[in-house]
């Protein structure tokens, strides 16, 4: 019973590291397609980042991320404030 | 001879200055090119940070039949962020050489450009003033006032128009108030350009990249 526990509680751990992450980040100024050019350069620079959507009607920035990767928040408000940017919220979901 | 005429006659009639953010993104290099009243002007700019941009800037005066050459210095002195909107206000500088005549002097010049603009509007304004050593180009006052509507809300990759009207002032020109419908079209990067016409019949465009 104890060893299935053990098999079964590794492959949940391996399972949940291995996921991909979908952020979206709730950006303000962010107007124009002139605008994401910077923001877009940098996140593209980051090497656990895979994608990278905008949408300028809600003020999103949508990150996907590689199996095992980490985007952290600071480096998240690094690039958002260094482009010239406010950043308002980040929301983190597993894929 | 006949061709380089024309081409003369259509930049001698064309009004001034590229309309762009005079700071681009960090890290972000913007070269343009503008025909325009008084001749052409290119310049390239590159900026370390969001708040400001270092270039050269080359300009050719038709009317006076002279060349100026400045190192620019750009800078962003208050930006607001608003959840669809974002507000600007920069200053614009540059000092060089005038060269008219055989004759060669310091030149340099001084603005502010401001902007608003959401995703159907936008205003801006900009303005400068222009000092030379020479007696034979004058010094002058320019400004330039903006309103725009985005016809339809494109998506970051798309092209997105702008329909603007264009309002050109300069208080010591034989002509001191130009008005022109301006089209603008830029993509995600890296072109953006404008072409407009004024009630004088002025033509006018320009060509902005950024990368």
């Amino acid at each position: 019973m104890l060893k299935r526990y053990i098999i079964l509680a590794a492959l949940v751990t391996a399972s949940t590291a291995a996921r991909a992450e979908q952020i979206t980040l709730s950006v303000t100024g962010l107007v124009c397609a002139y605008c994401v050019q910077g923001i877009e350069k940098k996140f593209r620079e980051v090497e656990a980042v895979t994608d990278i959507d905008f949408n300028l009607d809600t003020g999103t920035v949508t990150l996907t991320t590689k199996e095992n990767g980490d985007v952290s928040d600071d480096t998240i408000k690094d690039i958002i404030s260094f482009g010239g940017y406010g950043l308002t919220d980040i929301q983190r979901k597993a894929e | 001879m006949k061709t380089s005429f024309i081409v003369l006659c259509i930049i001698c009639a064309l009004p001034s200055w590229a309309e762009a953010r005079p700071v681009s993104f960090p890290g972000g290099w913007m070269p343009m090119v503008e025909v325009n009243a008084h001749g052409m002007n290119s310049e390239i700019m590159y900026s370390p940070t969001a708040r400001y941009a270092v270039g050269v800037r080359g300009e050719y005066d038709a009317s006076d039949d002279a060349t100026l050459a400045y190192a620019t210095y750009n800078r962003l002195l208050y930006r607001n962020n608003a959840p669809a909107s974002q507000t600007n206000l920069y200053v614009r500088s540059g000092i060089g050489n005038v060269h008219a005549g055989g004759d060669d002097a310091l030149a340099g010049y001084l603005g502010i450009t401001a902007d608003w603009e959401d995703r159907d509007y936008m205003v801006a304004y900009e303005n400068h003033y222009l000092m030379t050593g020479l007696a034979s180009v004058d010094d002058h006052f320019e400004q330039r006032f903006r309103v725009g509507v985005a016809p339809y809300r494109a998506s970051y990759e798309e092209w997105q128009p702008w329909l603007m009207l264009q309002a050109d002032h300069q208080p010591e020109a034989d002509v001191p108030l130009e008005i022109s419908p301006v089209l603008r079209v830029f993509n995600g990067g890296p072109v953006l350009a404008e072409a407009g016409i004024s009630n004088k019949g002025s033509v006018f465009a320009s060509l902005i990249l950024s990368f």
